[in-house]
């Protein structure tokens, strides 16, 4: 879409005109279709976030006035939505571990080298920590030792090893590293 | 390898594919970590820069369903449960596409069309401003014109199941229009089943005369002769007409179940919609066995899952809209 009409066609659907919407449906909505369901690989999931986010976008359309570009104004909200929707399904699923285990040995080999990759890059991340936050870490995600005992073994208190593990968790946040290592091994 | 490629690399590793649950909530939780949240961002940004994507049929029909949830209007919904309306409103895909092909500025169709939906557990009654008479099945949609005056023929948008009994006009035809097939009657009793993610479409007559037409086949259009069924199976691409057992067919209208060589999934499907539950099942155990079952339309969900567990063995659990079978 050209600037100068994009410009125009927002200001008409921030004054309500529908029609003026519609021609921004037309224009982004598969855009913004296939880069959630890029993401998320689920259409009808996809279908949902966009027809919400298209309606927000509409409920919200005063807004638009202010916007210079649309197009990075939509995919800052589609980034929003992904994550949102990572952070609902992570929480969702809880009991992914076991279930992890089960079917690692039928997923295609593409998705294994993806997997490989991911870990690869968290390895990294946990060994850019500093080597006492590591180590506790290591000790506590995939050792599985408590904070207590990983205090005894180290000889620090048990305060000073949550304050450890806050710090690598706050780095490594809902990465679970240990799900990871089942999976490619 | 620099922290932004590695980031790049491993995204688009991932994006447009289609991985396992796991694997995408694996994918999610490293996204939505703390670590990297730049870079990371950086290269969704230049992912969202190169997706490019022509607008489709689906685009108009998601238009046709996001207009109605922006601007409601005094039609006669019965339910937005989005995911099952979603799935229904796949029909008007016709409607939109013939908008947009026409290339005019899009404005509303001229033809003021409303739309009723019934959810599933439920069924309809309603007569159409010609005073034909339809009666709509659970978990079925049907767009039809506010009023017939300014056009040529009556015709009417169905997903799912409906019985019509339709008033006599020679003048200007009833077309009951599905996916896969259209109805013109020529003044009749008769029903249409043509529901999203059923194998076949099937049209079945009580009374008076139809003309069954196959839509994008080679398939000449049929007339079908009282208590005559036709089936359209999707899959085969072809078409069957049987003699049905019109007294049998009657008493389904009016709320029994009736199941005659039927797979367990298809007695899964019909329960579900009678009652609106989910039923969870394991599909393969029962592949192969055929049915015969009657249930009259004061049998609970529970009556009639208990008369499956004497015939057939099943165990089951309600819970409240989802039943557990194994």
């Amino acid at each position: 879409m050209e600037l100068f009409e994009e410009q125009k066609i927002l200001q008409e659907i921030a004054s309500g005109k529908i029609e003026a919407f519609e021609q921004l449906f037309i224009v982004y909505q598969p855009k913004l279709l296939s880069f959630l369901t890029g993401l998320t690989h689920d259409k009808e999931i996809s279908r949902d976030m966009a027809q919400d986010l298209f309606v927000s976008l509409w409920n919200n359309r005063k807004r638009l006035n202010h916007i210079q570009s649309f197009s990075p104004y939509l995919f800052r909200m589609a980034r929003y939505t992904v994550y949102d929707y990572f952070d609902h399904l992570v929480v969702s699923q809880k009991y992914t571990n076991e279930y992890l285990k089960e079917n690692s040995e039928f997923i295609s080999e593409e998705e294994k080298l993806f997997v490989r990759e991911l870990q690869e890059i968290i390895n990294i991340t946990v060994s850019n920590m500093s080597p006492q936050q590591s180590r506790i870490y290591r000790m506590s995600r995939e050792d599985g030792l408590s904070n207590g005992e990983i205090a005894t073994i180290l000889g620090i208190s048990k305060r000073t090893v949550e304050n450890h593990l806050t710090a690598a968790l706050s780095i490594l946040r809902k990465v679970i590293y240990l799900l990871l290592i089942s999976l490619s091994s | 390898m620099r922290n932004h490629e590695r980031i790049k690399q491993l995204i688009g590793l991932y994006f447009g594919k289609k991985f396992s649950l796991n694997t995408c909530i694996l994918f999610g939780r490293w996204l939505i970590a703390e670590d990297g949240k730049v870079p990371k961002s950086k290269v969704l940004e230049e992912i969202w820069r190169q997706t490019s994507t022509k607008s489709t049929k689906e685009t108009s029909r998601d238009w046709m369903e996001l207009q109605n949830r922006i601007k409601p209007k005094p039609s006669v919904l019965h339910s937005l449960r989005w995911i099952k309306y979603a799935a229904a409103i796949g029909l008007i895909i016709t409607i939109g596409a013939t908008i947009w092909i026409t290339g005019r500025t899009p404005v509303s169709p001229t033809i003021k069309m409303a739309e009723i939906f019934v959810p599933y557990g439920d069924s309809q009654s309603i007569i159409l401003p010609d005073s034909s008479e339809i009666m709509l099945n659970a978990g079925s949609l049907l767009v039809y014109p506010v009023s017939f005056e300014n056009s040529l023929s009556r015709t009417v948008y169905l997903t799912g199941e409906a019985s019509f009994s339709v008033r006599k006009n020679p003048e200007k035809p009833f077309i009951v229009e599905t996916n896969h097939m259209s109805v013109r009657v020529l003044g009749t009793i008769f029903t249409v089943k043509s529901y999203p993610g059923d194998t076949c479409t099937t049209a079945t007559l009580e009374e008076g005369s139809v003309l069954v037409k196959v839509k994008e086949t080679d398939i000449e259009a049929v007339i079908l002769k009282p208590e005559q069924q036709l089936v359209y199976s999707h899959k085969s691409n072809s078409i069957n007409i049987m003699n049905i057992d019109i007294e049998l067919f009657q008493l389904k209208k009016t709320g029994y179940l009736i199941f005659e060589n039927s797979s367990f999934n298809e007695l899964m499907i019909a329960l579900e919609r009678k009652f609106n539950v989910t039923i969870q099942y394991n599909s393969q155990k029962h592949a192969g066995d055929y049915y015969n079952i009657k249930f009259s339309p004061e049998e609970s969900l529970e009556d009639a899952l208990r008369v499956l567990e004497q015939l057939i063995g099943i165990h089951f659990k309600i819970d409240k809209k989802t039943v557990i079978i194994n």
